[in-house]
């Protein structure tokens, strides 16, 4: 087993295998730019380290200097996390030829599924059924032939693309010109890659993906899938494990093709098989994600597995202790992504002081968070701040619990999306299981917050600022009242946490 | 004794009122009266008995601003000293049919898509924003005339900095 896991990441991630480090005994070390330092997943991890300026291409992926603050530190493997270098093939190698392991697939595999069309290739191969596309030229004019043949409306995507970066629905052919530069225009920013295809756009598409583990023995297993249909801006917000949408049959078709695409491409550790799956229960690979996904804890909480726990062993070389056949889902988990942004104004992110983070704590509720009271949201890193996650008996259960622990969810100082997650859960189609990916623009296009201030609220903030005028040390600490401005005795805290008014 | 606070909400001047006695407090706000207990105050948070039902409340400050999350709901409002309501009052409205749009949040920009003096449609992109690595669009509110262009391509703005003007026909 490893002695020290230099963990390649920040934020949620970071903290989410620090704590799996420290569950095996495993020393962590913490990376950091020049806008984390003090964060919080700085200061859990035994050591830390800064590794430079806020710009994620001069910190977080800066793979040189991760590998030195590795071998300085002593560290015998690297834990990517997701997003950043999580997707890096080159990277991969790179730790690897420095005689560390790195915690995930093989280069190999990250490279064939990093590019959306190899995959596309591959995937058929393996008899694996994918979206009808094309992706044999960049040339325009070719481009604009197969469109006509594929049929509008269509995607146009990037071939290095995710998150929706480089991706745009297009219309109609007029549209496409414009929509194929500014695809390659972002692409180009966001991956370095201005390379794009196109793929048949399916109606009221149904996103649900499969995470697979496979070991060193070439054992593969699925753990079910994740209804991930619930987006904006192409970004899942909200996921669930069970499906609404999945049949035992086509579940099991669905986990057999999971498991032989991960196959096709001899892949070992975490990994997750996209799929869009349309009204008639036909499914298509969508892509592979080879890396630990941001919703795996729903996943966790309906097998039981720790799949950190099992990233790091398998990467040790341990091979995985459970089968197919022994594995099951049990009860119901949701997952809300908690952002700082207003979804209330077109999802844009929000920046600032975290004033107050309180997070809900009860019987099945859990929150991965990578913030806390006193930090400062910055504008260099994803918006993302935490994760609340809670298992029920059953979905109807879950949803309730999901409910309230939003409810109980106070962040102050940031906009963040907490009244719209809450909205969206209760929504009467939610609640039903219609979840497609256009269920946010259909919906909650117009979505505003309640926005309406209560006499409630006005009479508690007047409230606690009298209270912190009116308990001034002088009348807290009489004996101590003094004119000496200089004197120790004037510094005393207003405030004792949760002391009793009124009742002495 | 009693003390009084104003907040802004929207345009408005809400005037809150506090008579305090003993653990008991009279709170006026807009002229409705509550009767409101205090059960337990923290650094942060006040659970308050209100005309008898018990309420969890979070308050935070920054600067004026006022952060009040509430069963589930978050307020925001700004607190206002007196001499700042009279002024707001008097109010210094913009001149009628020119928008001044502005960087909804900080990022670079890319590419300025329109000139000084060009006619608008409504919704047409006029500036395109680089932001935590996504593209923004700065579009047209409605039809109208390019007053001023205040950006350039590569130029860094700040959250709230004006990029265009234009006004309406």
């Amino acid at each position: 087993m490893f002695k020290k896991i230099l963990i390649a990441n920040r934020g949620e991630i970071a903290i989410r295998i620090i704590r799996a480090c420290q569950e095996l005994g495993i020393s962590s070390v913490a990376i950091y730019s020049e806008a984390d330092a003090g964060s919080l997943h700085t200061l859990m991890a035994g050591e830390s380290a800064l590794i430079g300026p806020p710009t994620a291409a001069e910190s977080y992926l800066n793979s040189n200097r991760i590998l030195e603050v590795a071998h300085e530190l002593g560290c015998d493997a690297i834990h990517p996390g997701y997003g950043f270098l999580a997707e890096n093939a080159t990277f991969a190698q790179a730790v690897r030829a420095a005689g560390l392991s790195f915690i995930g697939p093989s280069a190999e595999a990250i490279r064939i599924m990093g590019s959306k069309t190899a995959a596309r290739t591959a995937m058929r191969k393996a008899g694996v059924p994918v979206v009808p596309g094309y992706q044999d030229s960049n040339d325009n004019e070719a481009l604009l032939v197969a469109a006509t043949e594929i049929g509008y409306p269509l995607l146009v995507k990037a071939i290095a693309g995710g998150g929706g970066k480089g991706m745009r629905v297009v219309e109609m052919a007029s549209a496409l010109p414009e929509a194929l530069e500014s695809a390659r225009r972002e692409a180009l920013n966001a991956f370095g890659d201005d390379q794009i295809y196109l793929e048949k756009y399916i109606a009221s598409p149904h996103h649900i993906e499969f995470q697979i583990f496979g070991d060193d023995t070439g054992r593969v297993v699925h753990l079910f899938e994740r209804e991930c249909s619930i987006q904006r801006r192409h970004q899942k917000i909200i996921e669930e494990t069970p499906s609404p949408l999945l049949n035992a049959t086509l579940r099991q078709q669905m986990g057999k093709a999971a498991v032989a695409a991960a196959k096709a491409v001899n892949y070992a550790n975490a990994g997750t098989v996209e799929f869009l799956v349309d009204d008639e229960h036909n499914f298509y690979f969508l892509e592979m994600n080879t890396r630990l996904q941001v919703e795996h804890p729903i996943t966790e909480m309906v097998t039981g597995l720790d799949l950190v726990k099992w990233q790091i062993r398998v990467a040790a070389g341990e091979p995985l202790s459970f089968e197919q056949e022994g594995l099951s889902q049990r009860g119901h988990a949701i997952e809300c992504r908690i952002y700082a942004e207003d979804p209330a104004n077109g999802f844009l992110p929000d920046i600032g002081p975290v004033l107050q983070a309180i997070e809900p704590v009860g019987p099945g509720i859990r929150v991965d968070s990578g913030i806390t009271s006193g930090d400062e949201i910055t504008m260099h890193y994803d918006p993302m701040i935490a994760k609340l996650i809670v298992l029920g008996e059953n979905r109807p259960d879950a949803l309730r619990k999901m409910k309230w622990a939003l409810k109980q969810y106070i962040i102050l100082g940031v906009t963040t999306n907490i009244p719209f997650l809450r909205d969206v859960t209760t929504h009467a189609a939610f609640r039903r299981g219609e979840t497609t990916t256009h269920f946010v623009e259909q919906y909650f296009a117009d979505w505003q917050s309640a926005g309406n201030i209560s006499d409630t609220a006005l009479l508690a903030a007047a409230l606690s600022e009298m209270l912190d005028n009116t308990q001034t040390n002088e009348q807290r600490y009489p004996e101590a009242a003094t004119s000496d401005p200089y004197s120790p005795w004037g510094q005393l805290p207003k405030f004792r946490v949760g002391e009793q008014i009124g009742k002495e | 004794m009693i003390t009084e606070f104003k907040y802004q909400v929207g345009d408005e001047i809400k005037t809150v009122t506090i008579e305090r006695d003993g653990n008991q407090f009279q709170v006026m706000v807009d002229g409705r009266v509550h009767s409101v207990t205090i059960n337990q105050l923290g650094q942060t948070s006040l659970n308050l008995e209100i005309n008898g039902q018990q309420q969890q409340v979070y308050v935070a400050r920054n600067g004026s601003r006022r952060y009040v999350a509430l069963a589930g709901e978050i307020q925001v409002f700004e607190r206002v000293l007196s001499n700042q309501a009279r002024r707001q009052r008097l109010g210094i409205g913009s001149a009628i049919g020119l928008d001044s749009l502005a960087a909804t949040m900080p990022g670079v920009v890319l590419e300025t898509l329109v000139a000084e003096g060009d006619q608008v449609e409504r919704g047409q992109t006029l500036v395109l924003l680089e932001a935590m690595k996504m593209e923004l669009r700065v579009t047209a509110p409605h039809a109208g005339q390019v007053r001023k262009l205040l950006c350039s391509a590569g130029q860094t703005v700040e959250r709230g900095q004006i990029l265009v003007e234009i006004e309406a026909e």
